[in-house]
């Protein structure tokens, strides 16, 4: 019985279950969902949704959001091979120019709350319109052909292996790993959770609540550069609408990890394993021939049953703290 | 507690009985059936997909095999090779897809090849020749450029336009631009400037403002050619409300019932259709003749240009009330 | 007595004619109070008494227009709650500036993660074994009966709520709480928890300002009773010199009847 009450307690139990159960049913349903080049396929779709996702999920819990996060990739990935095509620039310094825009961006984003006192669901808005702007303005609505050749380099954020798998997955660990330690076991992640939970409070004891979220917004920015390199590395070309959408799906993954969208609560294995439910939905629709429109009507059910999931767990994990 | 166990398994079961009933088809379905899948890089709801669909379905009915048509949600090339990588997984007997960048499907159609899988392409492809070109059996759809052409040379034989423009509403998908080079460059030939307009045109409320102030901004434009319907229906609206209506000579690609209307009233030229239906249905048609008997066609299918304009109209209106075209 | 002088007293904190004014409204006219090492005193008053004024001067948030404020003897000047903290004031506010959904261990280091953390680069990790040590003894020095420093603050009671504020503030290093309606909204028992916590404070040495509006609960615990009205000091008297009543009285009537 004890062992229920602690699985219980924990926050990604129920995305687990999602899970487990999301993976039972394809597989009954179609025995390729389990082949090798399924699972690699849900793998990539995971690990660039994730990469995403597990810096957003820190925002979140800081008691903020960060609606721009599709833009500022698009914008990153269209970036690079831009500026190698029309300006010479090297691949390698494409790669830290699309990185710096980035942090840039994150940074204004943050400062823009903390200054001006804008939510930042408002600022994150403006920023994922302005941002997507610019990329069509830059690109005039065309796909950029990103220079074969320079193999190498951009090998190093996707390169498919012969058995499916693609170096996208090892970042995947390499973010999850670092930002799940950031969290819970740093000074800077209890920040974090205080910043959420009890802004006041965290102030009062002081808790340098703006700077903690001034970072997180350039994490989150960073982390869809990241996840936009990746894209470049994956696909030879970047099209305008690279990215487009991907803000609410964020969001949807975290939820159904567990995270609270009045902050303070939080995981980062929750969200990777929400975003996990959503590559395995996709590709067993897919493989199973239905129409991705059910896609969107899954994923819409899922995150009301995850939080019903979360609420009525909720004194275990009170208990144990 | 006990409560919210009920609540659960109350949800849990509403999300399985929304997948089983579709998902039992499925499973019940004959393994012995080939299946196939079509992708496509646009949303199945589109008009213009849904009589492809009806092609695909009509010849899966036809010759019995079962049939999977994915498509994605909006126009995403990456969302479409996201969707060809499931399929691949599924190993089916073959695949029918669209083509829309080359450089994003070499990896999966090398993939597809080395797994055994055949794949035609259809609707829109990588054009050069054989050696160069991404790995596909053969190309069964319009021919693009030409269709630009036959636009650009129907406008011709009515009135020799002082300017010509042409709106291509989604930038960097090959088959719109080669559209639009057949028609910039038989203008060229004849001696008339053409402008290329690139605004999309999802939200038609703001395409039809960036139209409005492209036409008022340059009066001497008096050819239009739409390269789909999406644009062509704006451009309607546009010339509708500017009282333009037949002093700008607007022809477009593909067909609805509202380009077929325009058609018979005049103020729409004509159209260059592609005949989708076909694409479905040769696709599926020539994939189980590929899979049953190894033919290969020694070039591209193609299933258009094929110009409809007052002269044949009516003949075709019962044709696209009926979802064929 | 000259700046710098230390005298002899057991006096731990003494506030001296202190005046306070903000426009044309006098906050505090005059207020004037000891505060003994190793003692609970009561500070009293109605609504508009002063009790929060003098708070926020004691905390450094405010300067007194005049008067003095002698700390172990010596004369000081609060620019900051950072001064305030340093010197030993330590201020556990309604609130409690405690954050629910952590656990009473992250709560206790909550700012002050430092002193259970080991550095490596510009990171500091949390030693997790030791602050949870340190927390629980923390809580048990003052006597509070806690299962689990990992416990979700918000599964505990008021009452235990209530004392590990004030556990921390002594864990903390602070010689004179200052307690702001500690135990308003809390049921018997949870008060007796509380009173309980600020009577074993008092054992370990740590001296106690007790603002509440309820005397009874005031009386269980304080050795001294300052009643403040219309920002003068009406009474400061020791618990043998009154009783219950007449501070009620005080309290309720604030000037000491004099027309």
């Amino acid at each position: 019985m004890t062992f229920i009450r602690l699985l219980l307690a924990r926050l990604e139990t129920g995305a687990l279950l999602s899970a487990l159960a999301v993976a039972g049913i394809f597989a009954l349903w179609t025995s390729s969902f389990l082949s090798l080049e399924s699972i690699t396929s849900i793998l990539i779709v995971t690990s660039e949704l994730a990469i995403l996702a597990i810096a957003v999920t820190l925002l979140m819990i800081a008691g903020e959001f960060d609606l721009s996060v599709g833009s500022v990739l698009g914008l990153s990935s269209v970036a690079v091979p831009l500026m190698m095509v029309n300006y010479r620039v090297a691949p390698l310094a494409a790669v830290v120019i699309a990185f710096a825009i980035a942090i840039g961006i994150g940074f204004l984003h943050g400062t823009l709350v903390r200054r001006l006192r804008i939510p930042s669901f408002i600022v994150t808005l403006g920023g994922l319109l302005f941002w997507r702007g610019i990329v069509f303005v830059v690109t005039q609505g065309f796909p950029v052909k990103v220079p074969r050749g320079n193999g190498a380099l951009f090998d190093v954020f996707s390169y498919r292996f012969t058995n499916g798998f693609d170096v996208s997955l090892l970042w995947l660990i390499v973010w999850f790993v670092a930002f799940y330690v950031l969290l819970t076991q740093t000074q800077f992640g209890n920040w974090i959770y205080a910043s959420g939970a009890n802004e006041r409070a965290a102030r009062a004891m002081g808790v340098p609540v703006d700077r903690v979220r001034t970072i997180l917004f350039v994490l989150t920015s960073v982390s869809a550069g990241m996840a936009g390199l990746i894209q470049v590395g994956r696909f030879g070309s970047v099209d305008a609408t690279r990215g487009q959408g991907l803000e609410l799906e964020v969001i949807a993954a975290s939820v159904i990890g567990g995270t609270s969208l009045s902050g303070g609560v939080g995981s980062v294995g929750g969200t990777v394993l929400g975003c996990l439910i959503i590559g395995m939905i996709r590709n067993g629709l897919a493989i199973a021939g239905i129409s991705s429109y059910w896609y969107t009507a899954i994923i819409g059910l899922l995150i009301v049953v995850a939080v019903l999931v979360n609420k009525s767990t909720e004194h275990f994990r009170k208990a144990a703290g | 507690m006990k409560i919210s166990l009920t609540l659960l398994s109350a949800c849990a079961t509403l999300l399985a009985a929304a997948l089983l009933p579709v998902g039992g088809v499925a499973t019940a379905a004959a393994k012995d059936k080939l299946v196939i899948y079509s992708i496509v890089h646009g949303t199945l709801s589109d008009p213009f997909w849904a009589v492809y669909r009806k092609g695909l379905q009509d010849a899966a009915s036809a010759y019995d095999v079962e049939l999977r048509a994915l498509g994605t949600e909006v126009h995403s090339v990456q969302g479409e090779v996201d969707l060809f990588n499931s399929a691949l997984a599924a190993k089916p007997a073959g695949i029918i897809t669209t083509i829309p960048d080359a450089a994003a499907f070499q990896e999966p159609l090398e993939r597809a090849k080395a797994a055994g899988i055949p794949v035609i392409a259809i609707n829109v492809t990588d054009s050069r020749p054989k050696p160069e070109r991404v790995p596909y059996l053969f190309y069964i759809g319009g021919d693009e450029y030409l269709g630009g052409q036959e636009a650009a040379q129907k406008v011709l034989s009515v009135k020799k336009p002082v300017e010509a423009a042409c709106w291509i509403h989604e930038p960097g998908h090959t088959g719109l631009e080669a559209r639009a080079k057949g028609w910039t460059d038989e203008m060229q030939k004849a001696g008339i400037k053409s402008d290329t307009l690139t605004f999309r045109a999802n939200n038609p409320t703001e395409a039809a403002g960036a139209l409005k102030g492209f036409l008022t901004s340059h009066p001497n434009v008096d050819a239009l050619f739409a390269v789909g319907p999406p644009p062509a229906s704006v451009a309607l609206e546009v010339l509708n409300e500017l009282g333009k209506t037949g002093k700008v000579t607007l022809i477009s690609f593909d067909l609805t019932p509202e380009q077929v209307d325009a058609i018979r009233t005049g103020s729409l030229l004509g159209t260059i259709e592609q005949q989708q239906y076909l694409q479905g249905y040769l696709g599926i048609e020539f994939m189980k003749l590929y899979l049953d008997h190894g033919f290969v066609p020694g070039g591209s299918v193609l299933t258009g240009p094929n110009l409809v304009d007052k002269a044949n109209v009516a003949t075709i209106q019962a044709q696209v009330a009926a979802g064929f075209r | 007595m000259h700046d710098g002088e230390v005298s002899g007293s057991s006096a731990l904190l003494e506030v001296k004619d202190i005046k306070k004014s903000f426009g044309q409204v006098r906050a505090l006219n005059g207020v004037s109070f000891t505060v003994d090492k190793a003692s609970v005193v009561g500070l009293l008053g109605d609504n508009g008494a002063g009790k929060s004024t003098l708070i926020r001067i004691l905390n450094g948030i405010y300067s007194p227009d005049s008067g003095e404020i002698l700390w172990n003897g010596r004369s000081v000047h609060l620019r900051s709650p950072r001064d305030a903290s340093n010197l030993g004031f330590a201020t556990v506010y309604q609130d409690l500036a405690m954050i629910d959904q952590l656990s009473i261990y992250r709560n206790m280091f909550l700012g002050r993660e430092q002193h259970v953390t080991w550095k490596l680069g510009p990171f500091r990790f949390l030693s997790h074994q030791r602050a949870k040590r340190e927390a629980a003894d923390a809580v048990a020095a003052l006597g509070i009966k806690i299962k689990s420093t990992e416990t979700s603050v918000e599964a505990l009671s008021g009452g235990q709520r209530q004392s590990i504020a004030i556990a921390r503030a002594v864990h903390f290093g602070g010689e004179l709480l200052i307690l702001d309606e500690p135990t308003s909204a809390l049921s018997l028992r949870q008060t007796k928890q509380v009173l309980d916590t600020i009577a074993n404070a008092r054992e370990r040495g740590t001296s106690v300002i007790f603002i509440s509006h309820n005397i009874g609960h005031v009386f269980e615990v304080a050795d001294r009773f300052v009643v403040l009205s219309h920002g003068e000091t009406v009474a400061d008297l020791s618990r043998i010199e009154t009783d219950e009543n007449q501070v009620s009285r005080l309290v309720r009537e604030g000037r000491a009847v004099e027309r």
